[in-house]
């Protein structure tokens, strides 16, 4: 026996209405003077015990009553084994599942996937017993609940349906169904159904075992996928655009990385990609020749920026049936001039001798006289002025060869560096790794700690690089042997690099959304790391494990140094701006000056209204002003502006997850299954797994005792109230 | 209380056309209305008697002599005025009233009313309040200008003592001791042997007794709602109870006890008149003057 409305058992306790009642009569005494108390006297004492037994009697009926009334409103039932079938006629407590994510925009021509689910649904909703029960939920990588829980208002319903919009979210059904799975537990008599309206496309299903797990555990819910649309539409799509090689800077050109993929079935010929800024006419482009079914073309196209400052860049190619993939943006932020700081230990020695040169002339390779028009500032400092130097106009600082860090001037470069700053660190022979270990706050910067130093001959042997495998977007060119190998480096004396553990970002580094995990540049061909990176705060550090010159190492006389360190410049420069691209519905966030706090900001959205709408004030968040805007729902570029300014503040993109273009289901008979339910034998087994099922309901029963009490209770009353 | 309340002009002037005769021979003290048992020497031939050593001859038969040559003395009935002796309970129980009067206050005017329509027709009216003991009493009087004298005495009179009829009442007769009305007007809260020996008294004095027993409409109909605490007027009783479960049986009793009244009455020959003080006193006192001049004398 188990209620349905427990805390309705609260209402026992009106149980003392009547006994209050009772009291309350027997305390609620009149009184006057009496000449027959003889008469009166004999009457009492012949009827006392009469009186009270009938008294009695009526009290612990209308006690009775009550409880039970409460008892009825709490609906007792009895709940008892039964298999976990789902088959059957009558009722139904039903969960919609409406695909919504972006795929769901695919069009036929005449109406799109998700329209046609809602016609599909509308048809099933009518076709409904009477009586049933239906929710709705919309899923794509988040579940969005219309009707949370399953009920029998069906215009609400049909309202709702009507109201709901398709997303440009990715897919997951996994997480729908659990939600609907949970939304059908606390229902009880009905039979219980998750219908799910779905493209079926096989990204949604990629959690397929945590679905089946689900259905395992709840036998008695039928899951019944309906697959809208065909099977194998063909799709072109931008998956990728992205700047490569160095710092996007003014007045130099800038290379984009497309890649477009065919997710079709069919080989597509003749693809015209285009790629503009900030929404103006192309200012490159090519004809893409062939691209094979579930083939990718990776594409270059070039792009020059005649100002610094924010930018959009938008990749196009001919629309298709599912239009959103076939332009993708992203935002970037080019640069005027960057500064970069070369703290030299032997800042006294000839140009020639010092520790930065090699590196200098790597960063800024071109004649002394186009000096003035090259993007990258570089100042060299005594390492021994570091303490003393303002390091915020630097957007790098370099130490090389750095010895002894005091307290003040490893303070300052952890502070640099969690405000935004990068830090690139060559060791050399002025490093003593035990001294660094014991200066805890510079220490704690590094991704990696120094060993003892290595020397070839003493004890060690020389180390060359790794010529293949790199996993770093910095050396990744190098996997591809054209572009030369760096299998030729030689390091004939180094400090081990022995790599951190990952941990959680601290501090204000959780903006950049980062978990500081060591990133290994490059390796030795023993495996060992010979260079790694990481986060820290909002900027990176990176730690070289040798010297910038030819002292230890032939790196720096290696061709790709150059290309080297101008990627480490370009990955430094967009690792900071990477918080521009978001994914659909990701809030963005921008420190800004403190002297913007307080002010209000507006944002013009993608999409044809170009209008700048009020989204929010500059708000405080811990030491920092910072520009906080949630509504990301749709893919495209989106310009934040403060105040009445005509130049954007930010400019941030949000991008399409590449995996909604595809558009090949999974496979049938896979879906089949699952509607299928369990399979004999496991331990779901033909009849489900038992659950408790109300087979009696206690609650009529009780309503007509308590109705049948209260009629003998007015007879009694009336008859105990006649003259006696 | 002013005197003059308790003349109601409406019984009067209904009583005054009805009059309240003696039903028995009474024994006046001057002539009136009313038959003597003396017999005398007046207008109306009575009867014959012999004559005995003594007789004034004056009264002898001389033509039955003449005839029968035997000696019978003439005799002639006598009218003669009565008394009324008004008995008013004064007990505590006569304190209650459910309404605005109380029954002490109807049973003072009922004697006030009786005591007017009796002087009025020239009878001598004698007022006694009693409890337990006659508390007062006011000697025989034929004057109607002792009427207010009446009326004081009835204001200035307060209940405080229990009832007990039968002492009382032989207090009474002591002081009346020639033949007249003797009427009672209490609510007979008292014990019925009470009550029996009082009439047994009056009745071998020979009196004509005439009983009102003033009751409240409540006490005969006992219609109390909810939960009530009763408290005795003449004792210390309290009690408390729910009237509507308990109706019945009060009132059975109650009836019982007013039957067992009426009874001992018939028992010997008084009237027995119901006052209830939810009726007017003119309905009461004309009701019962009506029905007296219906049966008539004896």
């Amino acid at each position: 026996m188990s209620f349905l409305n427990p805390a309705v058992l609260a209402g026992l306790a009106a149980i003392s209405i009547p006994i209050a009642i009772h009291l309350l009569n027997k305390f609620r005494v009149q009184e006057t003077k009496w000449a027959a108390t003889r008469f009166l006297a004999e009457s009492l004492r012949e009827n006392r015990s009469r009186l009270q037994l009938e008294d009695l009697l009526l009290l612990i009926l209308r006690c009775l009553i009550v409880a039970l009334l409460a008892l009825a409103f709490a609906q007792p039932v009895l709940k008892t084994l039964v298999p976990g079938s789902a088959s059957g006629d009558g009722p139904v407590a039903t969960v919609v599942l409406l695909d919504n994510s972006a795929s769901m925009g695919q069009s036929d021509g005449v109406e799109t996937r998700f329209e046609q689910g809602k016609k599909t649904i509308l048809e099933a909703v009518g076709r409904m017993e009477p009586g049933s029960q239906i929710a709705l939920l919309l899923v794509s990588d988040r579940v969005e609940a219309l009707i949370a829980k399953p009920g029998p208002d069906v215009s609400r319903f049909r309202r709702s349906l009507e109201l709901a919009q398709v997303s440009e979210r990715g897919s997951d059904l996994a997480q729908g169904i659990r939600a609907a799975v949970e939304a059908l537990k606390p229902v009880s008599g009905y039979r219980r159904e998750v219908i799910i309206y779905t493209d079926s496309q096989s990204p949604a299903w990629s959690r397929w075992k945590e679905i089946q797990k689900l259905q395992q555990e709840n036998p008695s819910i039928a899951l019944k996928p309906v697959i809208l649309g065909k099977s194998g539409e063909d799709n072109l799509a931008i998956t990728v655009l992205k700047p490569e090689g160095g710092v996007p800077a003014a007045q130099l050109p800038c290379r984009f990385q497309i890649d477009v993929q065919n997710f079709g079935t069919k080989p597509v010929e003749n693809v015209r990609l285009t790629l503009a800024a900030d929404g103006e006419a192309p200012s490159d482009e090519t004809l893409i020749a062939r691209i094979e079914p579930g083939t990718t073309q990776s594409i270059s196209l070039f792009m020059r920026f005649s100002k610094a400052g924010f930018h959009t860049v938008s990749a196009l190619i001919p629309p298709d049936r599912l239009p959103l993939d076939n332009q993708r943006t992203l935002a970037l932020q080019v640069v005027d001039r960057m500064r970069a700081l070369l703290v030299d230990a032997s800042f006294q020695s000839q140009p020639v001798d010092r520790d930065s040169y090699f590196l200098a002339n790597a960063l800024a390779p071109i004649s002394s006289e186009r000096q003035a028009q090259y993007y990258l500032d570089l100042a060299i400092l005594p390492a021994a002025a570091l303490e003393r130097t303002t390091l915020e106009p630097f957007d790098v600082v370099f130490l090389c060869n750095p010895g002894s860090i005091s307290p003040g001037a490893a303070l300052s470069l952890k502070k640099y560096v969690e405000q935004g700053g990068s830090l690139v660190v060559f060791p050399g022979p002025k490093t003593d790794p035990v001294q660094w270990k014991q200066n805890i706050v510079f220490s704690e910067l590094l991704p990696a700690t120094l060993g003892p130093l290595q020397k070839s001959g003493q004890g060690g042997s020389v180390q060359s690089l790794q010529s293949e495998g790199f996993d770093h977007p910095v050396t990744a060119i190098w996997n591809d042997r054209t572009e030369g190998t760096l299998g030729g480096v030689r390091f004939t004396e180094y400090f081990p690099l022995e790599l951190k553990k990952e941990e959680a970002a601290p501090g204000n580094a959780a903006t950049s959304g980062e978990s500081r995990k060591p990133l290994v540049l490059f390796r030795f061909s023993n495996d060992t790391p010979a260079a790694a990176e990481w986060a820290y705060g909002m900027g990176r550090v990176v730690l070289f494990n040798s010297t910038a010159t030819p002292q230890w190492n032939n790196l720096p006389l290696h061709p790709g140094f150059v290309a080297l360190n101008q990627r480490l410049m370009g990955y430094l420069s967009r690792r900071n701006a990477a918080r521009l691209a978001l994914g659909p519905g990701e809030s963005f966030e921008l420190p800004v000056s403190m002297e913007l706090l307080g002010k209000d900001f507006s944002v013009i959205r993608p999409g044809p209204d170009q209008d700048k709408r009020p989204a929010g004030r500059v708000d405080l968040d811990g030491q920092r002003a910072v520009i906080r805007y949630r509504d990301t729902e749709n893919v495209g570029a989106y310009r934040v502006f403060i105040g009445q300014d005509d130049q954007p503040q930010a400019v941030f993109a949000v991008e399409l997850s590449p995996s909604e273009s595809n558009l090949l289901q999974e496979d049938s008979a896979k879906i089949v299954a699952l509607e299928e339910g369990p399979k004999p034998g496991s331990a779901d087994s033909e009849t489900g797994v038992p659950q408790m099922r109300v087979t009696k309901e206690f609650w009529t029963a009780l309503i007509w005792l308590a109705a049948c009490l209260a009629l003998i209770e007015c007879g009694l009353a009336h008859r105990f109230s006649r003259p006696r | 209380m002013a005197e003059h309340s308790y003349l109601d002009p409406d019984a009067i002037s209904r009583g005054e056309a009805l009059g309240l005769m003696a039903r028995r021979v009474v024994e006046g003290y001057r002539v009136g209305e009313h038959r003597s048992p003396f017999k005398g020497f007046a207008i109306e031939f009575a009867q014959h008697r012999e004559y005995t050593a003594g007789d004034d001859i004056r009264h002898l038969d001389w033509k039955v002599l003449g005839r029968s040559d035997r000696y019978y003395i003439k005799q002639y009935e006598q009218d003669t005025n009565y008394v009324a002796n008004i008995v008013v309970d004064g007990s505590k129980s006569m304190n209650y009233g459910s309404g605005k009067i109380t029954k002490l206050h109807f049973a003072k005017a009922l004697a006030a009313c009786l005591s007017y329509l009796i002087l009025v027709q020239r009878d001598a009216v004698a007022l006694g309040i009693v409890d337990t003991e006659t508390r007062e009493y006011l000697p025989r009087t034929d004057n109607l200008g002792k009427i207010h004298h009446i009326m004081n005495r009835l204001a200035g009179f307060e209940a405080n003592a229990k009832t007990l009829l039968g002492p009382a009442v032989e207090q009474i007769t002591h002081r009346a001791k020639s033949k007249g009305i003797f009427i009672l007007i209490s609510d007979l809260m008292d014990d019925d042997e009470g009550f029996f020996k009082a009439l047994q008294r009056l009745n071998l004095s020979g009196h004509e007794v005439i009983v009102f027993q003033v009751l409240d409409p409540f006490e005969l109909t006992f219609p109390f709602r909810g939960t009530w605490k009763l408290l005795g007027l003449e004792d210390d009783t309290e009690l408390q109870t729910t009237p509507a479960d308990i109706r019945k049986s009060y009132l059975e009793k109650f009836e019982a006890h007013c039957k067992n009244m009426r009874s001992t009455c018939e028992k010997f020959n008084t009237h027995y008149v119901l006052a209830d003080t939810g009726k007017s006193l003119a309905e009461v006192m004309s009701g019962y003057l009506a029905f007296r001049r219906m049966v008539g004398r004896k």
